[in-house]
């Protein structure tokens, strides 16, 4: 818990709501539920948890997967159009991360932001979200409230529309797990 | 009626692991390579303040505020930046700012 103390602090003064934190491979024993922290976990735990999780996965083929509620892209082809159409019942997550982008040059940027928008269009069709996430490894990259705003406008989408649908989308997927509760 | 001299200004609080000028060339770089020089040059970035040796307070034109806020956020150098606040006067920003120095704990 030491080292979510400082992100939960970092988290207030960025405007955030709540964040998602990664979690290795480990015990998931150990880790408690903490109000407004959505743990990220790369396998779906065997039994009932006390905190809150996503299952992510890296590679967008597992889409057709069941577990996987939100999957990372870095790159993509034509085929991640189709596997998206495919699995639009799932209601899935695709995860951009702004450190992807910040990685880029110039004109490859200026790609992603439309590639970014027709992801947007495309998961609003087949009922899927788009989920656009700092992809931060320490509290210096993490990115702010406003920030994201104006990221989402740069690819034409309207902040107010894309935070209501995010947060549908959360408590649709959250909802869905089972939890310890403490009573 | 009185006439507007003016541009409006928004005033950011950025945590940045380096010197100001590295902060703003960095920025500028980006938002170059993004926008453009013309909306560069139209931004008017310029360093105001800075807060201990991290916190970096940088100034902006406000019709430009979200190309600042997006240039910002994606510089791809080894140190990146974070906007913590803005606002559109020195007063407050310093203000809230002491705030979140003492909250981050920097020196």
């Amino acid at each position: 818990m030491h080292v979510v103390q400082p992100v939960l602090r970092f988290k207030d003064l960025l405007g955030l709501k709540s964040i998602g934190i990664e979690n290795g491979t480990g015990s998931y024993d150990s880790i408690d539920g903490e109000a407004n922290v959505i743990h990220l976990l790369r396998r779906k735990p065997t039994a009932p948890t006390k905190f809150r999780y996503l299952v992510i996965s890296e590679n967008y083929h597992d889409l057709i997967t069941k577990d996987a509620d939100l999957v990372e892209i870095t790159a993509i082809d034509q085929q991640f159009f189709e596997m998206l159409k495919r699995s639009s019942s799932k209601k899935l997550g695709i995860e951009i991360a702004v450190s992807w982008l910040r990685k880029t040059n110039g004109q490859k940027l200026a790609k992603n932001i439309a590639l970014i928008k027709s992801i947007h269009n495309f998961t609003e069709k087949y009922g899927n979200q788009l989920v656009l996430t700092s992809g931060a490894s320490s509290i210096f990259e993490m990115v702010s409230g406003r920030c994201f705003d104006a990221l989402l406008e740069l690819c034409d989408i309207k902040p107010e529309t894309y935070w209501n649908s995010l947060n549908n989308w959360l408590e649709h997927k959250i909802n869905m797990r089972c939890y310890i509760c403490d009573t | 009626m009185t006439l507007k001299r003016r541009y409006k200004r928004r005033y950011m609080v950025v945590l940045f692991h380096s010197s100001p000028e590295e902060l703003l060339s960095t920025a500028r770089e980006r938002m170059l390579d993004m926008f453009g020089h013309v909306i560069t040059q139209k931004a008017v970035l310029k360093t105001i303040d800075k807060i201990g040796p991290d916190l970096h307070v940088i100034r902006c034109r406000s019709e430009y505020l979200g190309e600042v806020l997006c240039s910002l956020t994606l510089i791809g150098s080894e140190h990146p930046a974070v906007v913590l606040d803005v606002s559109g006067t020195l007063r407050s920003l310093r203000t809230r700012a002491r705030v979140k120095k003492m909250s981050l704990r920097l020196p």
